[in-house]
């Protein structure tokens, strides 16, 4: 990647390719959109400050991921600390709504919904690290090698951290899902 | 087990593609030899594929601009300032990146209000507080001077039926309403504290006389989802009584070769309940089941045979079994057809008891068309519109593809989608042939011109252009019985309910030509009872198909119509004279006098006809005398026709159920199976079994017939795939 510190041009073009899957990494990480939104800004504030600059010796989008990964786990201490009162059960609610919802779509779309909805739910009880492991492997299919960059720890602690992930996901999921296609 | 929790985490990592040749290989090796393992990584691997179904979202387009704006900002500065002074960039950056927290952090503070906000209004708390506010209300405006009005209630009986939509939710607190909002939403966020009565609503009521009513908009309860509420209609119906021959010697009614009712019957049953009463029409139960009667061989299109013997479950009774039977007609000999199917896609029918079934029974229809045939498809929601012009039989993919392609959603608009779908069957009309609509729906017409009666002016309107009224019922919950029963009735047509694809195929494959091929239209039965030898009579079923008896010589009276290879067939339960009983009588009359005839006759059946294209009818009749009741032995058409009588007179719980029992029913009908190519008396006594079960409470165990009576379908490979 040649993106240069301060090079309006190349970071917009980051931006364009990055934004999406940056934003619904911290979504998925944080668990609610102003999280994310505030993840996503600094990020990209980020990209254009000298204090941060890609390393040269990792891919570019590992670095966006790790900068992305830094300001996400600062963002949940500090919400933790600070002002959880205010979103207290907020998702869970929303998530309640979103079941009461499907009566009227057609099947497929309200299971399919619903299961959005459980795995929403099942990731979001998972503990910080798996999540972020999960995700990163899942969603944004990550090489072990990238998550042990992106989140600064062994690549035998990212397999532990999918395993226990997935295991407890499979507890939770596997009896509610519905059957799909093998 | 050290060595399966390791092969575990490994598989794990396998899933992912991230282990090594020589691990690789171990878990291959592994997985071959270990269920346990393969289950695991099955496991695994559904979901990894589970969790795709959280999809990405997007980033809302202020962000964007926001961040773009800033980014644009901050080169801006740095490039005027960078070049002289190093440290003045850093401080204008920092400061940037202050002034974006800042507001970033007053954005998610607003936003997190505002979620806590919405949220709070649907909060089981928030409803109660509501109410108590209410309450407050009412008592002050009662007090003012009792001006309290209706309003208030109705605004709450409106939020209690809304439905549970989002949009619904915001539409009941429109922005100009905004203020008055937060303001009750800090109360409600900040513990409901007791100052009530100085919210918005409730002060202005004290103060201005201008507003007395609250906001009617303020104090709607936003409700969390209530449970769909079954509003299935049915109409009412009264058994018919017992009726002295001397006084109603005539009884008059229109034949029905509906079959809806019992596979709604069915429908309940299956799913372990049992019918309400009026859901119930024993003779479209009696008709549903074909009876082997002989076929015709004079110019009569039908044969009518009758037959009696004791009554099953009043012995001092007798029972008279009136059959008709319509001439088949070879399939190749059938005219061509000219289908238009209307079918409903509204959002009611997305479920797989409801559209997926009607494109899987016309998938079925569709194999069976001929070149000749011509089929049309119209959908109706929000709005009605065409989906495939008239279509040769020919082109069997196009018409699939189409039938595939629809998809529910919207609210219903029937009477558009009825009127598009005639105009349709009229320009591709075909002289001689079959012109019919085929209507599929749950029958809910809740948008548009709804009204019974207009709805049903067009379809007799039609009618007599030739262009017939089919209709399929579909689903349950919203099913509107009572209206699609009295559509069909006057739209000449049928009306079916298709509860399985195994009833789809029974409507559209093994009944196809008597369902679509009209051989009589106006079929009226008129049976003139001997006085001196039945005492007293009971038609059973047919209870909204009776008519007048000056009815049956009119031709322009409309009634029933019977397709190719039809049966159909009445009951009569009689008591002979002589028997001790007594019914309800009229004096004699004062200057009349009744003369009875001698005769051995129990009664004369008449009936009259008209040819599709005729507009006059056709008289012909048969008598039962008494002699029939010395003859030994009952065929199985009158064992299994009674035995289903019996069984809905259970199922309404009729006054005239005598000594009937669920047990009489399985065995009568058990021992009248016969044939039974397609298997439909075999689940007809698995039916009464599963009633008996829930009737007397009796633990479930669901009878083996029901659960596979998609065994005989036999269908060709690829329809098999849409079944379970």
């Amino acid at each position: 990647m040649k993106l240069q510190a301060g090079d309006a041009a190349a970071i917009e073009e980051v931006f364009a390719q990055y934004k999406k899957p940056l934003f619904n990494y911290a979504l998925r990480v944080a668990g609610n959109r102003a999280d994310a939104e505030d993840v996503v800004s600094e990020v990209f504030l980020a990209l254009s400050s000298h204090k941060y600059s890609p390393r040269p010796d990792i891919k570019f989008s590992t670095w966006a991921y790790a900068v992305a990964h830094n300001f996400a786990i600062s963002i949940i201490r500090k919400r933790k600390t600070t002002v959880s009162f205010w979103f207290q059960n907020q998702d869970d609610e929303t998530e309640e709504l979103q079941i009461a919802d499907t009566s009227n779509l057609p099947n497929a779309v309200a299971q399919e919904r619903e299961n959005a909805v459980l795995v929403k739910r099942a990731i979001g009880h998972l503990n910080l690290a798996q999540k972020e492991a999960i995700i990163l492997r899942e969603y944004h299919s990550l090489s072990y090698d990238e998550i042990s960059q992106v989140m600064n720890i062994t690549l035998e602690k990212v397999k532990i951290l999918i395993f226990r992930a997935r295991e407890q996901l499979k507890k939770e999921l596997l009896s509610f899902l519905r059957e799909e296609l093998p | 087990m050290i060595e399966h929790k390791k092969i575990q985490e490994l598989i794990s990592s396998y899933v992912d593609g991230e282990v090594s040749g020589q691990e690789k290989t171990l878990v291959e090796e592994h997985i071959k030899n270990c269920s346990m393992c393969m289950k695991q990584y099955n496991q695994l691997k559904r979901i990894s594929h589970s969790l795709k179904s959280w999809p990405d979202e997007n980033i809302s387009p202020d962000l964007e601009q926001k961040i773009q704006k800033n980014l644009l900002d901050k080169k801006e500065r740095e490039g005027s300032i960078m070049r002289n002074n190093k440290r003045w960039a850093s401080i204008a950056s920092t400061v940037t990146i202050v002034l974006v927290l800042l507001f970033s952090a007053q954005l998610y503070t607003k936003r997190g209000i505002q979620g806590r906000l919405e949220l709070a209004q649907i909060t089981p708390n928030t409803v109660s507080i509501m109410k108590g506010t209410q309450g407050v209300l009412r008592s002050a405006t009662d007090n003012i001077g009792g001006q309290y009005s209706p309003q208030l209630a109705f605004n709450q009986n409106k939020s209690l039926s809304r439905s549970t939509e989002p949009e619904l939710l915001s539409k009941n607190y429109p922005i100009s309403n905004g203020i008055a909002r937060s303001e009750h939403g800090t109360n409600v966020f900040f513990g409901g504290r007791s100052d009530i009565t100085r919210d918005a609503g409730g002060y202005q009521s004290y103060s201005s006389s201008e507003s007395l009513y609250p906001h009617p908009n303020y104090y709607v309860p936003a409700y969390p989802a209530y449970p769909e509420q079954n509003t299935e209609g049915y109409d009412n119906i009264q058994d018919n009584g017992f009726l002295e021959a001397q006084n109603n010697p005539l009884s008059t009614f229109s034949i029905d070769v509906d079959t809806a009712s019992y596979s709604n019957i069915r429908r309940f049953i299956t799913n372990n309940q049992l019918p309400p009463a009026d859901a119930v029409r024993i003779e479209e139960m009696i008709n549903y089941f074909e009876y082997d009667y002989p076929q015709p061989t004079d110019e009569h299109p039908f044969s009518v045979n009758t037959e009696i013997s004791a009554c099953p479950w009043n012995t001092q009774h007798n029972l008279v079994l009136i059959g008709l039977q319509g001439k088949e007609i070879p399939t190749n000999n059938l005219p061509p057809s000219n289908l238009v199917f209307l079918i409903d896609v509204s959002g009611s029918m997305a479920n797989a008891n409801k559209l997926p079934l009607v494109q899987q029974a016309m998938a079925l229809l569709v194999e069976r068309l001929r070149p000749q045939d011509r089929v049309a498809i119209v959908v109706y929601a929000g709005t009605s519109g065409l989906v495939l012009n008239s279509t040769s039989g020919a082109e069997k993919s196009t018409i699939l593809n189409a039938v595939y392609s629809l998809r529910a959603g919207g609210s219903t608009a029937g009477a558009a989608g009825i009127q598009l779908a005639y105009r349709v069957a009229e320009e591709n009309f075909v002289q001689d042939a079959n012109n019919r609509v085929i209507l599929a729906t749950d029958g809910d017409f809740n948008v548009g011109v709804s009204n019974d009666i207009e709805l049903v002016k067009i379809i007799e309107e039609k009618r007599n252009k030739g262009i017939f009224l089919t209709i399929l019922g579909f689903g349950s919950g919203n099913y509107k019985d009572s209206k699609m029963e009295k559509l069909a009735d006057k739209g000449n047509g049928n009306y079916a309910y298709v509860d399985t694809l195994a009833e789809a195929k029974k409507v559209f494959v093994d009944d196809l030509t008597s369902t679509l091929y009209t051989i009589a239209k106006d079929v009226k039965l008129q049976i003139e009872f001997n006085p001196a030898q039945v005492k007293a009579y009971r038609l059973i079923g047919y209870e909204n198909r009776l008519l007048n008896k000056e009815d049956f010589n009119d031709d322009k009276k409309d009634a029933g119509e019977l397709g190719a290879g039809h049966t159909v067939t009445a009951l009569y339960e009689i008591v002979l004279s002589g028997s001790g009983e007594n019914f309800p009588t009229v004096d004699p009359l004062k200057y009349q006098e009744t003369v009875t005839r001698p005769s051995n006759d129990l009664l004369t059946v008449k009936l009259r006809y008209k040819n599709p294209k005729e507009d006059a009818s056709k008289l012909l009749s048969k008598t039962l005398t008494k002699d029939a009741l010395g003859e030994k032995g009952v065929s199985d058409n009158f064992q299994f026709a009674s035995a289903v009588a019996e069984f809905g007179l259970l199922l309404r719980n009729s006054p005239h159920k005598a000594n009937a029992s669920f047990e009489q029913v399985l065995q009568r009908a058990r021992a009248a199976i016969g044939e039974d190519p397609q298997g439909y008396r075999l689940e007809f006594a698995a039916l009464v079994e599963k009633a008996r079960i829930i009737k007397n409470n009796l633990p479930i165990i669901i009878p083996y017939q029901l659960e596979n009576n998609v065994d005989h379908l036999n269908l060709p490979d690829h329809y098999q795939r849409y079944e379970k």
